[in-house]
């Protein structure tokens, strides 16, 4: 007996559709409420659903039970899951913090420098520091720093532009150099340019680069960014390569 | 002349050219090692045809000081490829401590001392990503040649003699050790042989700077079948970070 191939798929489809609904006749209609657990699986009763109604409803007093006390189990792990979740974020915030602070601290400056933060005062100079005037304005300069008298002490304060001194400190940072290709030493937030065998501080011009921000700096929120501030200059930080940098953007 | 005559005077002449030819050839033709051909290739047939893989890498860097003497720094690398377009990168190092993220979409690079990231659109491939990121923001991830879907392609380019050392010990375990010269660096691999060749050891001699420093890795932990969730590879700014911008090395 020959079939042509289509009237053999149409047969099976047929067949198939019949065996289905007989089945879906027989079966009981929650089935899958059997499917929630692997107790209620094929393997121990063999298909079982046509065997009888009082095993089926026994079945069904079983599951709601076993389904109940999984999810007391499943409501447990979860209280369980948030406190554990609610003390790593203490700890993770904390953590965070923590790291900050220390590259706040310690980072951003040139190790066994000599430097004061702008506002720092002291009641006596450093043996060396030298007399200057900018302006009308005197000022003492010792290593990099420049201070102010005030009454009883002396401040520490931003370099003043126009400020020329002899010396530098000798932990000087590398040269930093801005677009026009213009040279500075770069000293704690001041800009130094080389003046005969003296030495200028200067306001650098918007695009130079630095490597940090010395201790002292604010930080200004500019949109979802930041700025940081010390003295006159402001400076935005970014990525050149994989180093964060930090670019003159007002001086 | 006769014709064998002409043709003994025409050998002699192929002969010569060949003679003097050959050398030439020889010294611009890559002297590749056949064994250690067929490691790298087997071993970076592992990493490109695993659909995802992590590893560990502990790492020391050299860095001269410009008074000459060599410093050594070290970090901890971890990361994870998942392909075709997923990468993630975590180092923890005295320079610095940052992570990287690539989705498919999104390049991300974050600061954790600082909480500063940057983002950049990335290509949809991760080959492409990687090409971009050195050419346009000069950025290279550690180690990043593993993550190409050519490995042995990234290894071999600009290689002009490859030789295999011999079975050298990492960790008292036995492996492959295969130099690799190039113009400006000489590489070393050391690779271990057994259910599946993994790199175990990666020396890169910078022998054209001064001093020449060297980047060594010391892998383990190599899994080529972890199961890497997508959401792994999504960055989420942790609380508090300020966004920055990456500053192009080419337009």
């Amino acid at each position: 007996m020959r079939y042509s191939k289509r009237s053999l798929t149409q047969s099976i489809l047929v067949v198939s559709c019949c065996a289905a609904l007989a089945a879906s006749m027989i079966a009981p209609p929650a089935a899958k409420a059997w499917t929630s657990g692997r107790s209620y699986g094929y393997s121990r009763g063999g298909y079982g659903y046509g065997s009888g109604s009082a095993r089926y409803m026994q079945g069904q007093a079983q599951s709601a039970a076993e389904e109940a006390r999984r999810e007391g189990q499943r409501q447990k792990n979860r209280e369980e899951l948030e406190k554990k979740k609610e003390a790593f974020q203490t700890d993770y915030l904390a953590s965070q913090e923590a790291i900050r602070e220390a590259a706040k601290a310690a980072s951003r400056a040139p190790r066994d420098a000599f430097y004061r933060k702008p506002g720092s005062t002291t009641s006596t100079l450093p043996g060396a520091a030298v007399e200057l005037k900018v302006g009308d304005t005197t000022y003492h300069y010792f290593s990099g720093m420049f201070y102010r008298q005030i009454p009883n002490n002396y401040i520490v304060v931003p370099a003043p532009v126009g400020a020329v001194v002899d010396t530098l400190p000798e932990q000087i940072g590398a040269a930093v150099y801005n677009d026009d290709a213009d040279t500075y030493v770069y000293y704690f937030g001041t800009f130094f340019t080389r003046e005969g065998d003296k030495y200028k501080v200067v306001a650098p011009p918007p695009g130079t680069i630095v490597g940090y921000v010395p201790d002292g700096y604010t930080e200004v929120e500019v949109g979802e960014s930041v700025n940081y501030t010390f003295g006159d200059i402001t400076y935005e930080p970014a990525y050149l390569q994989d180093n964060i940098i930090y670019q003159v953007v007002k001086s | 002349m006769s014709s064998r005559k002409r043709f003994t005077l025409i050998m002699l002449h192929l002969a010569a050219v060949m003679l003097f030819t050959a050398p030439v050839l020889a010294a611009d033709a890559p002297a590749i090692d056949p064994r250690a051909d067929q490691i790298l290739k087997a071993t970076a047939d592992y990493l490109k045809e695993a659909k995802a893989f992590v590893f560990h890498a502990d790492i020391t860097i050299d860095d001269i000081l410009p008074s000459g003497p060599m410093i050594q720094y070290s970090g901890s690398l971890k990361a994870g490829v998942k392909r075709p377009n997923k990468a993630r990168s975590l180092f923890s190092g005295d320079l610095r401590n940052s992570s990287s993220w690539y989705d498919g979409k999104t390049f991300t690079m974050l600061n954790k001392n600082l909480n500063l990231y940057a983002q950049w659109p990335a290509p949809s491939k991760l080959d492409t990503t990687m090409d971009k990121l050195q050419e346009k923001l000069g950025v290279s991830l550690p180690l990043s040649s593993l993550y190409y879907s050519d490995p042995y392609k990234r290894w071999m380019d600009g290689a002009f003699v490859v030789i295999y050392a011999g079975e050298h010990l990492v960790n008292g375990q036995p492996t492959h050790h295969i130099i690799m010269i190039q113009e400006d660096v000489d590489a070393q691999v050391w690779i271990h042989e057994g259910k599946q060749l993994v790199i175990r050891k990666v020396v890169l001699t910078y022998k054209n700077v001064p001093g020449n420093p060297q980047f060594t890795a010391i892998f383990s932990d190599w899994d080529f079948s972890p199961r890497l969730s997508d959401l792994l590879f999504a960055f989420s700014p942790p609380t508090g970070a300020d966004k920055i911008e990456f500053l192009p090395v080419s337009k």
